[in-house]
Formats: C-alpha cells, structure tokens, sequence
C-alpha cells in the first residue's frame, strides 16, 4: 500500500466519521436537500475515496465477478435508487436501524463499488452513466416539484421544492461540464480513470 | 460469464430490496405505507385524557364500545383545518342519523394544547355544527406526543407560528384500535368505511 493510498483511506474514513458526528447528522437530516443531496452524497464520496484508498484496481480483480466493472455499476445503481425514494429517507430519520443501513450501505454499495468498477467501465459505459445521471437529476427535481402530496412527512413541502431545484441544479451543472468539455476542452483523457 | 451471473444477482437482489422497502411497490412515501401498514393489522391506540369544548373531562377510553372517526386539527388554522371540519361535517351529513352519538363518535382532536381553550374549541365545532353529544372538538391533557407518534400524525411549526401537518380521517373500531387511516379528501370513503362497520 502507497502512501497516496493511505491518504485515500484516511480521508475516506475521516469524511465518514465526520458525517456520523450527531451534530454533522442533524445539520445535514435538517433539510431534505440536505439529506438527500448533501449527506448521501458525501457518504457516496466517502466510500469512493476508500475505494481509492484500496490501490489501483487490477484487470482480474473480484475473480472475474466484475468484468468491464458491470457488477459494482449494478449494485451502485441499486444503492443510489434505494435511497432516493422517500419513503427510506423518513425510515432512516425515524428508525435507528435504517440510519445505521443508510451510513452502512451508501460508502459501502454505492461508493465503493464504484470506485473500483469506473476504471474498469468502457468510455461509452462512462458516457452513458453520465448521460442517464442528468436526465435522472431533472426528472427526480420535476418528480419533487410538482409531487402534489408531501413526499416525506418528516419535511414540508417546500423542502420538496428546494430539493426540486438543488436536483435540477446539479443536473445542470454536469451538462454544462460536460457540454464544455466535449467541445472546449478538447478529447477526454481515459487514462485519468478515476474521475471522468 | 462470471460477470453476466454476478451482474443479474446483483440486480434482482436491488430489485427485491426496493420491492420490499415499498411494500411491493405500492408505499413510495412513509405515509402510504402507514396506511397500508393499518389497513393490514389494527393497531391499539393509547388512551389519552381529554377537555372538551364544554369544558368537561372526558378520555378517549370512554369512547370504547364506539366507532370513532377522528382527525387532528388546530383551531388557528386557516388552510388545512377548516377543509377538515367542513368534511367532517359532511361525514356527520351523511352517516345514518340513529347511528350518531350511539354507534358513532366523531372527533376532531387539537395538537396545539396550549392555544386551543374550551372557549376556541367550542367557536371551531359552532362553525361545522358539532353538537358536544356525537361530535367532540377536544384537546388532549396528557400523552399527546404518543398519540401523534402511534398514529403517525406529523406536526411541524411553519415558521410562522402556525403548524404544517399532514391531514387524515382516523377510523377506530369499538375495541379502541386504529383499523384505517382514509384519505382527509375523500369524505364518502369515510362514511363507507363507518357504514360497513355498523
């Protein structure tokens, strides 16, 4: 193990035991935008960053179970989906056992995973994943604005609309990365691997 | 190969997980899942002691031997709470008038103790015609906190200084326990509901 990859490590642990601090949770469960977006996805990095931590990732890693990285893909798909519905963000707020399932399975299913299947993806995999998470963000976004029922009763209903466009924003902020560097910043470069 | 079967593993275990946490796909939100929870398996409802609009003493274990159709409601309320009281009142309408007071008891309980007096919650029941014998507009004296948390009544201040809730008809059967959770829109389930247990 590198000393790079202990860096990895030690912040993904870091960046988990930060987020599981009571203060840090109750901020971020305040919102649900702050739940959803902020609390879940760092979770997500945190796990990306262990996954990291564990060096590079090897052709024949996982005994040929994650070929083309497709099996970790799934299963971080899988996670992500499960923990957008709302009724699992009320369950993790009312039940000590969901909010141990959330920070156990988003850095650990959907982190990750993926951080050790994106290397492995092929560029049009890459591309598709992308393209699905910004037509996802504005769907999910339109899904909570004009949800006509609260969608979690642990938040009000203008939470939904601040969720709504958070969604959107993000959404739109990885169309236009992508948008200028498809025809600004000139071809991808694959072997970065890591994060593109 | 290894990755096909992995891959296909890996997502019919997410489906079933996601086909689980949402009662086979029928509860997206916490609140439908409650209703179905309900609907599913009748649940004891705490007994709670009361003052009603009259002023009087009353607990909600009195009303056992009843079917009791309640909702919860503050009376400052300028949204929510009057759509309520007028639906209650349809549902009063509608039920079988030997039925009233005997057989049925409605109930529309206050989740801001504090504010909501004798005098408030009588000028709230005048409004919708609730005679004290068949129609109790009450707030709770004790235990509130529990019944919110059983019946899964969830009340958030707005801000400004009101309250945002979600809204609900409450059918308890005769042996005091939560049997459905109906929508507060539809009025006529309501009374179906109430008449199919008469």
């Amino acid at each position: 193990m590198t000393a790079l990859d202990k860096r990895w490590l030690a912040a993904g642990l870091g960046l988990w035991a930060i987020l599981a601090l009571p203060p840090v949770r109750s901020a971020l469960e305040a919102t649900l935008a702050g739940h959803m977006v902020a609390q879940i996805g760092l979770l997500a990095v945190a796990g990306w960053w262990l996954g990291r931590g564990l060096g590079p990732v090897p052709p024949g890693e996982a005994g040929g179970f994650n070929r083309f990285g497709a099996t970790g893909v799934v299963v971080a798909v899988f996670a992500l989906i499960f923990w957008m519905l709302p009724v699992n963000l009320d369950k993790a707020l009312l039940a000590p056992v969901w909010e141990a399932g959330k920070f156990l399975s988003v850095p650990l299913l959907l982190g990750l995973p993926l951080a050790r299947s994106w290397p492995r993806l092929p560029p049009l995999a890459r591309g598709l994943l992308w393209a699905n998470a910004v037509s996802m963000l504005v769907v999910m976004g339109w899904v909570y604005r004009e949800a006509p029922v609260r969608l979690c009763n642990s938040y009000l209903i203008d939470q939904q609309l601040l969720l709504g466009l958070t969604l959107w924003g993000l959404g739109a902020v990885i169309a236009a990365y992508w948008t200028i560097r498809a025809f600004v910043g000139g071809a991808p470069d694959e072997g970065r691997g890591a994060i593109g | 190969m290894r990755t096909w079967l992995a891959s296909i593993s890996a997502a019919v275990l997410g489906t079933v997980a996601l086909v689980w946490a949402t009662d086979g796909g029928r509860a997206f939100t916490a609140e439908t899942a409650r209703r179905l929870a309900v609907s599913k398996h009748a649940m004891a409802v705490p007994d709670l002691r009361l003052q009603l609009q009259t002023g009087a003493q009353a607990r909600l274990r009195e009303l056992e031997g009843e079917l009791v159709v309640a909702t919860f409601i503050y009376t400052r309320c300028r949204t929510m709470c009057p759509m309520l009281g007028t639906r209650m009142a349809r549902i009063r309408g509608q039920l079988p008038e030997s039925a009233v007071g005997s057989e049925v008891r409605l109930l529309s309980l206050s989740f801001d103790p504090a504010r909501d007096t004798p005098d408030r919650l009588r000028a709230y029941g005048d409004r919708y015609g609730a005679e004290p014998a068949s129609w109790w507009v009450a707030r709770p004296r004790s235990g509130l906190e529990r019944v919110l948390d059983e019946l899964g009544v969830v009340v958030l201040p707005d801000g400004n200084g009101g309250f945002r809730h979600n809204a609900a008809f409450y059918l308890i059967d005769r042996k005091g326990r939560l049997v459905a959770i109906l929508d507060d829109k539809r009025p006529e389930a309501v009374v179906r509901a109430v008449e199919k247990r008469l």
